[in-house]
């Protein structure tokens, strides 16, 4: 498995994501978790991952932020995923549960905003934004399933990234107009989801993962 | 390296929360104030040996099991929990966040031994041997070579799990030690036709530092479980004090573990 690392696509110039035959394959599994997933995202554009557990939608993200090793051709703004540079434009929300236990909100977030360059003020103004105004001195582990969702959405609108990237997040009202909040400013928009409802509509786009292959 | 020291401020707050590490920094200060009180019962030569031994084996026994456990979970855990992946998601690129853990885990080690040391040297003080150089100096010894047993630990925590990472610390200081041990008893004679494999690996490999002071202690048999004599065919092996060389080169094998290590984070998945 390899990225291709030549020409791009006449096509790439405007696009924010672009992937062709993405396959993710975790060591040593003789199955991938995702495989010959095409899609294209340009600025202002969301699409929404659906599909059952296990059908490889947090492996798909996971894959074009880099987290795991892929194999196709795959560019997220412009450059190959987990590219320092690009990664520190875009704001992954990953889902809830995976947050260090130990650390409060507000020094994870903290510790993003340093590493994206975010504005003073970014902290508070992102847990404002996503319903936990006062989540900043709760640790990982005593915010609960609904404030971890929260601080998973701050995470990812803090700093305003130019890709927004939510693996399952809950659908608060915060999570609905953040999504049209970022889409009208040009950026791009990611979320996975087992029961598309209203995400849907405020994504604009479905793809469903059937055993990690689009269908 | 800006974004690595503010990773590593993030890491070690969260290490200053974990309970085991608290609970064996607790200990390691109970111990001190017992090698006190029992040095205390003691007068001249004899508290000076009781104290120093009973200090050079909490520094260690009980340095060992904070460098170890702090090594051992120092990436696989947090790979696995979507600590790394939420990190490595805004940017800093696995090196930085392999060496800002490993830094952070290094700092927690040099926090507990020297609020270790400087006890010891309190402690020295207050039952009236004053303060103690050559049991600092020996202090600083045993943090380097806790330092390597961390490291390693460490260093292959990016690929397996928190046991078998422990377990490669821990055969790594018994062989860095194994190595000394082995040259000090070539040098008298007592090793036979495997002297050239023994001088050959004690080139290769990095060698446990050992102190003046430990080495005094060991020559008279009273250096307690810190450093128990060792004997060949009824022979006494002398391990002696560490050379400048030994020290340099033990810190390359660290800075080499170091490396490995995030070289090992380079291409695991994260979750």
């Amino acid at each position: 498995m390899s990225f291709e690392v030549g020409a791009p696509p006449a096509t790439e110039r405007r696009e924010l994501v672009a992937a062709e035959g993405l396959e993710v394959r975790y060591q040593g599994g003789p199955q991938p978790a995702v495989t010959g997933v095409a899609l294209a995202l340009g600025p202002g554009e969301g699409l929404l991952v659906a599909g059952v557990e296990a059908s490889g939608k947090t492996s798909l993200v996971r894959g074009l932020l880099g987290l795991t090793p892929i194999g196709g051709h795959v560019r997220v703004l412009g450059a190959v995923p987990g590219d320092p540079a690009a990664m520190r434009r875009v704001g992954y929300g990953p889902q809830g549960r995976d947050f260090p236990g130990l650390l409060t909100a507000g020094e994870l977030l903290g510790a993003l905003a340093r590493l994206r360059g975010a504005p003073p003020g970014a902290v508070a103004d992102a847990l404002a934004r996503a319903g936990l105004p006062d989540g900043r001195r709760l640790r990982g582990a005593a915010l609960g399933p609904e404030g971890a969702r929260r601080l998973s959405l701050a995470a990812a609108v803090m700093g305003d990234p130019d890709l927004l990237v939510l693996d399952d997040p809950w659908e608060f009202p915060e999570t609905i107009a953040e999504i049209a909040r970022a889409r009208g400013r040009g950026a791009a928009v990611i979320a996975t989801t087992r029961e598309p409802a209203s995400l849907a509509e405020a994504l604009g786009r479905t793809m469903t993962l059937v055993d990690g292959a689009t269908g | 390296m800006s974004a690595i020291v503010a990773l590593a401020g993030v890491e070690l707050r969260g290490l200053t929360r974990r309970r085991w590490l608290l609970v064996a920094a607790a200990v390691g200060i109970a111990v001190v104030l017992l090698c006190a009180v029992l040095a205390a019962g003691d007068s001249g030569v004899e508290r000076d040996d009781t104290f120093r031994a009973g200090g050079a084996s909490l520094l260690l026994l009980g340095g060992l099991v904070v460098a170890i456990g702090l090594g051992a979970a120092a990436l696989n855990r947090d790979a696995e929990s979507g600590h790394l992946g939420i990190l490595a998601a805004a940017g800093p690129g696995r090196a930085r966040l392999a060496g800002a853990a490993i830094l952070a885990r290094v700092a927690a080690l040099i926090a507990v031994l020297a609020a270790w040391g400087l006890l010891l040297q309190l402690a020295s003080a207050a039952i009236g041997r004053g303060l103690d150089g050559p049991l600092a100096v020996h202090t600083l010894s045993a943090a380097e070579n806790l330092l390597l047993a961390l490291l390693a630990a460490a260093a292959v925590s990016s690929v397996v799990g928190g046991v078998a990472s422990g377990i490669v610390g821990v055969t790594l200081y018994v062989l860095a030690q194994a190595v000394v041990n082995l040259e000090a008893a070539a040098d008298q004679n007592l090793i036979g036709t495997a002297e050239t494999g023994v001088r050959a690996a004690y080139v290769v490999l990095p060698r446990i530092v050992v102190s003046p002071m430990i080495f005094l202690l060991q020559a008279r048999d009273e250096a307690g479980p810190a450093a128990p004599q060792m004997e060949i065919n009824g022979t006494v092996v002398f391990v002696p004090a560490s050379a400048w060389s030994s020290v340099v080169w033990t810190l390359a094998w660290c800075v080499g573990i170091g490396l490995l290590a995030a070289y090992g984070l380079r291409r695991r998945p994260l979750a």
